[in-house]
């Protein structure tokens, strides 16, 4: 019982709030928190998860695609979805939400490539690194994550 | 009267006074012009002397520049391996101290609940018969009704939490010796202007990647300390958008980051970060590790090019 009262050490408080341990450091540096001891309350994972603008989920357990392609592709239609364009991007890693971890591999190598392609904008901060849409590339996201148009970076990050 | 008359001087004498004055003439120049050849053959066989001389002082500078060249490698090779075997050392030490501490860890736990229950054990004993016999039924009562529990459980908690939270925030060092060890980075810069950093840290490179197997361990607070350091420091330095990249070399957690347009002091926001850092972390301190940061010669963090492996 004295365990589950306890805050949550670094592993699970990274697990708690969806990260890596790293980023959560990094995220409360970011938040201007002065870490003392490497221990976190459900109740502060919940200030971080909101102001470092980490999602609980982001593809809907419910509807996700059967197969890893079609998860990947996903995650990024998700961002049309979501209305992440432009000056309102979210982090990068909340597109790997829920998914295993080599696809949420192939997702992060992914996005800096479609940039370069010209889909997406990047952007880093004290909070991670964040992504958008390009304004005006909406319907060609929407249509690679359909699978109805093609992305060669997100092809080369899949096949890998 | 007949009066004696000079004689007129004849062609043949005059010009054979011309001829002994000539020939006379001629050997003094000659004798001149023979000691000047043969003080000039002499010059010549001095200077040409000395030409083997300079060459074959050049040929030995050539050399020793050579030496040194080969010197110079071989110290950077040698200063390689001498880093990496130092923090090799190191993170055994580190993994031998985590062992070490997960067992005091376990101990203390147990202390702690009984420490608890002893001191605060009416309160716990509600909170688990809430847990218990409670909260299964809560779905089965009205909604007023389950408010007030579940807010009254909320107050409980609270205070519950909070009896825990101070008993484990006291600091409680190892009984072990102090374990010193060395965080160390390099600097690339050009033109003074630092560009690229690397750091090693002696902890298990699979902190980075195989942390949610791992674990909390000495390897990890250490290394997340290291991050925190680091991440103050870039956000000091105006730098708050660049993302560190965590990898290995040879076993040890190596961090990359590409600093283009850092601040000509960035080593020494970084090293007071570091500093303070590693001076205010509990978690370092219970396990008795004192942390030093250490900027040293990038040179000696790469690995060597073509000579590498020579044993140097």
């Amino acid at each position: 019982m004295i365990r589950e009262l306890r805050p949550l050490g670094l592993v699970d408080a990274a697990k708690f709030a969806k990260v890596d341990p790293f980023e959560l450091i990094r995220i409360e540096v970011g938040l201007g928190t002065q870490i003392e001891r490497l221990a976190w309350s459900k109740d502060r994972l919940a200030v971080v998860a909101r102001d470092g603008g980490i999602e609980a989920v982001w593809l809907d357990p419910a509807k996700m695609p059967t197969t890893a392609a079609g998860r990947i592709r996903e995650a990024f239609g998700e961002l049309v979805r979501r209305g992440f364009v432009g000056t309102k991007p979210t982090r990068v890693d909340n597109l790997t939400r829920g998914l295993p971890l080599g696809e949420g591999d192939r997702i992060r190598r992914a996005a800096p490539l479609m940039a370069d392609e010209g889909f997406l904008l990047m952007v880093s901060g004290p909070l991670g690194a964040l992504v958008a849409v390009r304004p005006g590339m909406e319907s060609q996201v929407s249509a690679i994550a359909a699978g109805t148009a093609e992305s060669r970076a997100l092809r080369d990050a899949m096949a890998e | 009267m007949t009066t004696a008359s000079a004689k007129p001087a004849s062609v043949t004498g005059s010009i054979d006074e011309v001829v002994r004055w000539r020939a006379g003439e001629e050997v003094g120049l000659r004798n001149e012009i023979d000691a000047l050849d043969r003080e000039i053959d002499e010059m010549r066989a001095a200077m040409a002397a000395l030409s083997e001389r300079l060459e074959a002082r050049q040929s030995a500078r050539s050399t020793l520049d050579s030496r040194v060249r080969t010197i110079a490698n071989s110290g950077t090779i040698r200063a390689y391996q001498a880093l990496f075997a130092a923090l090799a050392e190191q993170a055994a030490a580190i993994s031998e101290r985590s062992g070490l501490v997960a067992a005091e860890e376990f101990a203390r736990n147990s202390n702690l609940e009984t420490s608890l229950m002893a001191s605060s054990g009416s309160l716990f004993e509600e909170y688990r018969q809430f847990k218990v016999t409670v909260e299964p039924t809560l779905s089965g009562l009205p909604e007023s009704y389950r408010k007030v529990l579940l807010a009254h459980h909320a107050e409980l908690a609270a205070k519950v939490r909070s009896v825990v939270e101070s008993a484990v925030e006291s600091i409680h060092p190892l009984g072990a010796e102090t374990l010193e060890i060395d965080v160390v980075w390099g600097m690339d810069s050009p033109d003074g202007t630092p560009d690229l950093l690397v750091m090693v840290v002696p902890a298990d490179e699979s902190v980075a990647t195989g942390w949610a197997d791992r674990g909390d361990d000495v390897d990890l607070w250490l290394a997340a300390r290291v991050v925190q350091g680091l991440s103050e420091a870039l956000l000091a330095g105006g730098l708050a958008g660049v993302r560190p990249a965590l990898g290995g070399h040879r076993g040890l957690l190596a961090i990359e980051v590409d600093l283009a347009d850092a601040r000509p002091d960035f080593g020494a926001v970084l090293a007071a970060a570091l500093t303070r850092v590693f001076a205010a972390a509990p978690e370092l301190d219970e396990a008795r590790v004192k942390v030093t940061p250490r900027q040293v010669d990038l040179d000696w963090l790469l690995p060597p090019e073509s000579t590498e492996g020579s044993g140097a």
